[in-house]
């Protein structure tokens, strides 16, 4: 689904348009009409009670009126001509321009992730968007990725508006990605769009943003802000805006060292992210929305989900501005980790009859949620995972002493969400550094001879779930988590 | 997990049910090892009531085939349940077994 887009007039100040040219032509018309009536009736009261009203005299008024009325015709034809000559070239530049502002309009459109709804398949969270840009293009910016159960998103703001906010913006975007591809800390991500802005920059464009990294598996968030309008946070306690470094816009100072904070999310809390096209939309008498009024619309409707939340904003901004034009880009960006309906977590020792324990809690949920075919597929998976971990997570001679008291215990950990569309079912444990999703998967096609039984428990835990990543965590836990939808 | 074995002379109609899981697999594997070293078997194997495999139950299946087939013997899976069968044709297996 694209984001709302709104087709604006584009006004240029430069060139008058086709209507403006018609508009003048009308006026015109008017006025030479209105001089021609105002004519035949000076003549017709004036003129009729000083010469009698003879044959002569008829005849002379007669051609006078056809001269007037030739003159009127060629002064409007000459006029009409004169002025669409010399508008032409400008309303044909005119609808080049316009044209290229759609394709780059769709093109920036384009670049923007899914508005509403993202990530459907995954049931513990859930993320809107919605851009609205004052002109054709904008320098307004939101994106986000997933990737190794960790969201990445980005809200921002180009200095200015139109085309080169937009250009601005879509170098960011670029980066961004390339960045959160590979980096794992919001501040260097911030940091590094930072030194790439500020290269080349003779134009002194900046930008403000927040990048921000929420870690899926347990709630911890990252924000780092630079310059941007703190975040409004919901929470159960209420709603109230987040305290954040504010640092500087980035594209200003090469090499600044951008500090980031540290949060946590629980299920059910919300974080709504904005640009200041929000809070400084005006009404008539040049009031502006202000941050007080959108905690007031948040706080009204903090129960809503991220999509509807984003609709109240909106339709709280059109009230208050009532049809005032809109003066600057309006993007809001919503995102909220949802409660769980039921979970469980238990400690496995690693001797492989403790799958038994992970299978009644998988028949209990799924018994309790009919979920059916997907809590076959869901135990069958859970099952690999674990035997897999139980198996192999331990090898002889790998280095770690679990019989000493010196040396950790051996942890195994399960534990399974339910969520209204999706399970989420994690497994921890503190073994050998073991990713199966990296595992290249058994040829199938080989022949009976040459097949290995090797390779299929991986090969089934990646079919069977949905999503599936996994983590090493302080080089000491394996986290691998697999969701399955329904 | 159970499994029933009837012999006569060399065919043998074995009726597995239950779930061959990580946990199962050893006794199941057990339980068939008797026919690995037999030339000329030809082995029927009714899945109607086998309602849950593992990859550790897939693998004693593949160690049953090949143990067979290096003997000259057969074997054929009868009335898989439609899970079970979605498994086997997504590890292509359903390529290597005989499936009625």
């Amino acid at each position: 689904m694209r984001p709302e887009e709104k087709t604006h007039k584009t006004e240029h100040k430069n060139l008058p348009s086709k209507s403006f040219a018609r508009k003048l032509s009308f006026f015109i018309f008017l006025l030479m009409v209105l001089l021609y009536v105002i004519n035949i009736v000076i003549d017709y009261t004036f003129f009729t009670d000083l010469l009698e009203v003879t044959e002569e005299t008829r005849k002379v008024a007669w051609i006078t009126s056809v001269c007037d009325f030739s003159f009127l015709v060629t002064m409007l034809v000459s006029v009409y001509f004169c002025i669409t000559r010399f508008l032409k070239p400008v309303t044909m530049e005119t609808a080049r321009i316009e044209n290229e502002l759609h394709i780059a309009r769709d093109i920036q459109n384009a670049m923007l992730p899914e508005a509403y709804p993202a990530f459907n398949d995954h049931g513990e969270f859930r993320l809107s968007a919605y851009i609205r840009p004052a002109k054709e293009v904008g320098g307004d910016l939101y994106d986000y990725m997933l990737r190794d159960n960790r969201l990445y998103f980005l809200i921002g703001d180009a200095s200015g508006k139109g085309v080169p906010a937009s250009m601005f913006m879509s170098a960011t975007k670029y980066l961004y990605r390339a960045l959160a591809s590979d980096n794992d800390s919001a501040s260097d991500i911030v940091s590094k769009i930072n030194n790439a802005l500020c290269d080349n920059n003779s134009t002194n464009m900046f930008e403000t943003l927040i990048v921000g990294i929420l870690d899926l598996v347990d709630g911890s968030l990252e924000l780092c802000n630079a310059g941007h309008t703190a975040p409004l946070a919901i929470c159960s306690k209420g709603s109230y805006y987040l305290e954040l470094d504010s640092n500087i816009p980035v594209g200003v100072i090469e090499n600044y060292r951008y500090k980031s904070r540290h949060f946590r999310m629980l299920e059910g809390d919300k974080l709504l992210f904005y640009t200041d096209g929000v809070t400084e939309a005006e009404n008539s008498g040049k009031q502006q929305f202000g941050k007080d009024r959108l905690m007031e619309v948040v706080t009204n409707d903090m129960g809503k989900e991220p999509k509807d939340l984003i609709g109240s904003i909106t339709s709280s901004i059109n009230l208050f501005t009532c049809g005032m034009e809109q003066s600057d880009d309006i993007t809001i960006m919503a995102l909220s980790l949802e409660n769980c309906l039921w979970k469980q977590e238990i400690r496995l020792s690693d001797s492989i009859g403790e799958i038994g324990k992970i299978r009644e809690i998988i028949e209990s949920a799924s018994e309790r949620f009919s979920l059916g075919k997907v809590g076959q597929r869901m135990m069958l998976a859970v099952e690999e995972a674990a035997s897999n971990i139980i198996n192999y997570g331990w090898p002889e001679g790998s280095g770690q002493n679990y019989s000493s008291p010196e040396g950790s215990e051996k942890s195994i950990t399960f534990e399974l969400k339910i969520f209204s569309n999706s399970a989420v079912a994690i497994l921890k444990d503190n073994g050998i550094a073991f990713n199966p999703l990296e595992k290249e998967a058994p040829e199938l096609d080989r022949p009976l001879e040459l097949r290995q039984a090797g390779g299929l428990g991986i090969m089934l835990l990646k079919e069977l779930s949905d999503y599936a990543s996994y983590r090493r965590r302080c080089n000491d836990t394996n986290i691998l988590s697999l969701k399955f939808n329904y | 997990m159970q499994t029933i074995i009837n012999r006569k002379d060399k065919k043998v109609e074995i009726t597995v049910s239950g779930r061959i899981d990580t946990i199962a697999s050893p006794e199941f594997e057990q339980s068939l090892s008797g026919l690995m070293n037999e030339d000329d078997l030809d082995v029927m194997m009714d899945c109607s009531a086998m309602d849950y495999i593992s990859s550790s139950g897939l693998r004693v299946f593949l160690t049953l085939l090949k143990a067979l087939k290096a003997h000259g013997g057969s074997l054929t899976l009868i009335s898989m349940q439609e899970g079970i069968r979605e498994i086997f044709d997504m590890t292509g297996f359903s390529k290597l077994f005989i499936i009625k």
